[in-house]
């Protein structure tokens, strides 16, 4: 038996959503990276 | 000796917090959380909680973090008294619980993550093969009941472990860690789901099929409601406990950023990071193996005291039968997951204490980690031998649980109102990399703490099998398990009320000695930072570091 319509739909929205924002965001912090400390570091 | 530690890179910091937010949590609390509050139905309110509660409380957090590192302050009680007027000099001593939880958690904790390491040995040595469901239920019982030579070395080990890793500094110790630990953690969860999504009926002993247990999962359980208030109370403190929010470890971390450092998208990044983990990774793992195995009945009564039972009780036998090397490296990456999820933040939970000796008392890194493992050793001790007298779910509930709700709650107050939400605002925004929502200024102002209220009065007040419909219809009787009743420990009185064996009885005023004792520990390890932070702050004023 393989699984209903309505728990499908909830599982692969719910997945795709919480994976697609968990992505998106750490690929921005891929793309932006700092260096977080340094000796020059004026505050 | 000043506190100079600082992060390596921006990928360790994000992968160090996000390390600290996966725990325990992510794959035991959270689908037994999911499947008793209406399956299909508590995700909503889980998510909108994690928008309304979770991603504030990590901006707020982040940026009051950074912002306690512009004044070289790297624990709560400092940071808290900067962000509020000089008069109001009891911040400082709210701060207390960003020291004192940590250091309270840790302590048991540690005997917790123990745990996962012995079962790891255990799996790859092959100690539960042949051994039937009830000798590997057994097996945990003894193991955490009876602790012998075994169970406390293990604990020992991982306390010197955390020590020692502390000891190497952030960048050294706690940053390198989570960057071997964090893709690990996440390959061994997409194994172990890939093996829980394709469980088949009939194949390897089981008698039903993943899908069984997913739709358990994800279809809204005949009756719920998304408009339960006991759903909602269920999720908001979920999202709360999982993302290790009111612990004061977020504050430590992200004060060791430079001020131009961005904690928006950080915050966003390790957050949503966490939810994958939960979601994505925990959903997946116990509650469709379980269900495989012993059907939905069985797994509706045995989450009942949470997903503990499943976790250690359960997997170690259900991984049996898909055959002895299967055996081994699912048990080795069911276990050895659990561990690098508990270390990961346990390691969290160090560096507040660590800071606050580093800071106020000039002691050295290496000097405060093992000062750090000493407070740990002695804390933690009691949750070892007096286990099965509640000592272990004592600390659990008071600083695990209370103290967070507590903590959190007072900071929001202060940042949003105290500090104001313009100034606070402009900490969030600073430096941004990303473009935070204006509606989140509304959202940390009214909405967050609103929901931190909710969390606690319902704590305070839970209803008798958390039907909080009751509370509207007038019907309401306390729960033994609400803050009230647990004071006045009434599930205990009513045990030994109704207990007519001499034995049990014993075993019963015995409990409630060490309940007792407990607290009279938790309280006295309270009063006993509120003295240091004391202490710090006279020695600031004489130093002339107090302005």
């Amino acid at each position: 038996m393989g699984m209903n319509t309505q728990a499908l739909i909830t599982m692969i929205i719910t997945n795709l959503v919480v994976a697609g924002f968990t992505a998106f965001f750490f690929w921005k912090v891929l793309k932006t990276p700092h260096v977080l400390h340094s000796e020059d570091d004026a505050e | 000796m000043s506190n100079r530690e600082s992060w390596g890179s921006r990928v360790g910091l994000v992968l160090a917090m996000a390390g600290n937010a996966v725990g325990l949590g992510n794959f035991l609390r959270f689908p037994v959380q999911a499947v008793q509050n209406g399956g299909g139905t508590f995700i909503i309110p889980y998510l909108t909680c994690f928008l309304l509660m979770g991603i504030p409380l990590l901006f707020v957090e982040w940026s009051m973090g950074r912002f306690g590192g512009k004044f070289g302050d790297h624990s709560t009680p400092f940071i808290l008294s900067n962000m509020a007027p000089k008069k109001q000099f009891l911040w400082k001593y709210v701060g207390v619980f960003g020291i004192f939880t940590n250091l309270a958690v840790a302590a048991y904790y540690c005997y917790l993550e123990s745990w996962t390491l012995s079962y790891t040995w255990h799996s790859v040595a092959g100690s539960f093969q042949g051994q039937s469901a009830e000798g590997i239920a057994n097996f945990f019982n003894s193991y955490v009941m009876n602790p012998g030579w075994e169970a406390f070395s293990f604990w020992l080990f991982c306390l010197i472990l955390n020590t020692y890793i502390l000891s190497r500094g952030l960048s050294g110790g706690v940053e390198k860690v989570a960057k071997i630990v964090m893709p690990l953690l996440i390959l061994f969860g997409i194994f172990l789901a890939y093996k829980g999504l394709t469980v088949e009926a009939g194949v390897d002993g089981a008698k039903y099929s993943s899908s069984e247990g997913l739709n358990f999962l994800w279809s809204p359980t005949p009756g719920s409601s998304i408009w339960d208030p006991k759903v909602w109370v269920a999720a908001a403190g979920q999202i709360f406990f999982t993302l290790s929010v009111g612990m004061g470890s977020i504050h430590c971390y992200a004060s060791y950023m430079r001020q131009r450092d961005d904690v928006a998208l950080n915050a966003m990044s390790a957050g949503w990071m966490n939810e994958f983990v939960e979601v994505c990774l925990g959903a997946a793992i116990v509650i469709p193996i379980s269900v495989g195995y012993f059907g939905i009945d069985w797994v509706i009564e045995n989450t009942k005291t949470g997903g503990l039972g499943l976790g250690f009780r359960t997997l170690p036998y259900l991984f049996q039968q898909w055959g002895p090397v299967l055996a081994v490296i699912s048990g080795l990456f069911w276990f050895g997951l659990l561990f690098f999820a508990g270390i990961t933040s346990s390691l969290a939970m160090g560096t507040p204490c660590m800071g606050f000796l580093q800071d106020e008392f000039k002691m050295s890194r290496q000097k405060s980690a093992w000062t750090f493992g000493a407070a740990i050793f002695i804390l933690g001790l009691p949750t070892v031998l007096f286990f099965k007298y509640g000592v272990f779910d004592e600390y659990d509930y008071w600083a695990g649980t209370i103290s967070l709700v507590v903590f959190a709650l007072l900071e929001i107050i202060l940042f949003a109102w105290v500090f104001g939400m313009d100034k606070g605002w402009k900490e969030i925004t600073s430096n941004a990399d990303i473009k935070v929502p204006n509606i989140f200024k509304f959202i940390i102002k009214w909405v967050t703490p609103s929901l931190l209220l909710f969390v606690f009065v319902g704590a305070f007040f839970k209803p008798v099998n958390n039907d909080w419909n009751a509370v509207f219809q007038g019907t309401w009787v306390l729960d033994d398990g609400s803050v009230i009743n647990t004071i006045l420990n009434s599930g205990l009185h009513k045990k030994i009320a109704a207990t007519t064996d001499t034995a049990q009885l014993e075993e019963l005023n015995k409990q409630l000695t060490f309940v007792n004792w407990s607290r009279l520990l938790l309280v006295a390890t309270f009063a006993g930072i509120a003295a240091l932070v004391y202490v710090a702050y006279r020695k600031r004023v004489k130093e002339g570091r107090w302005v």
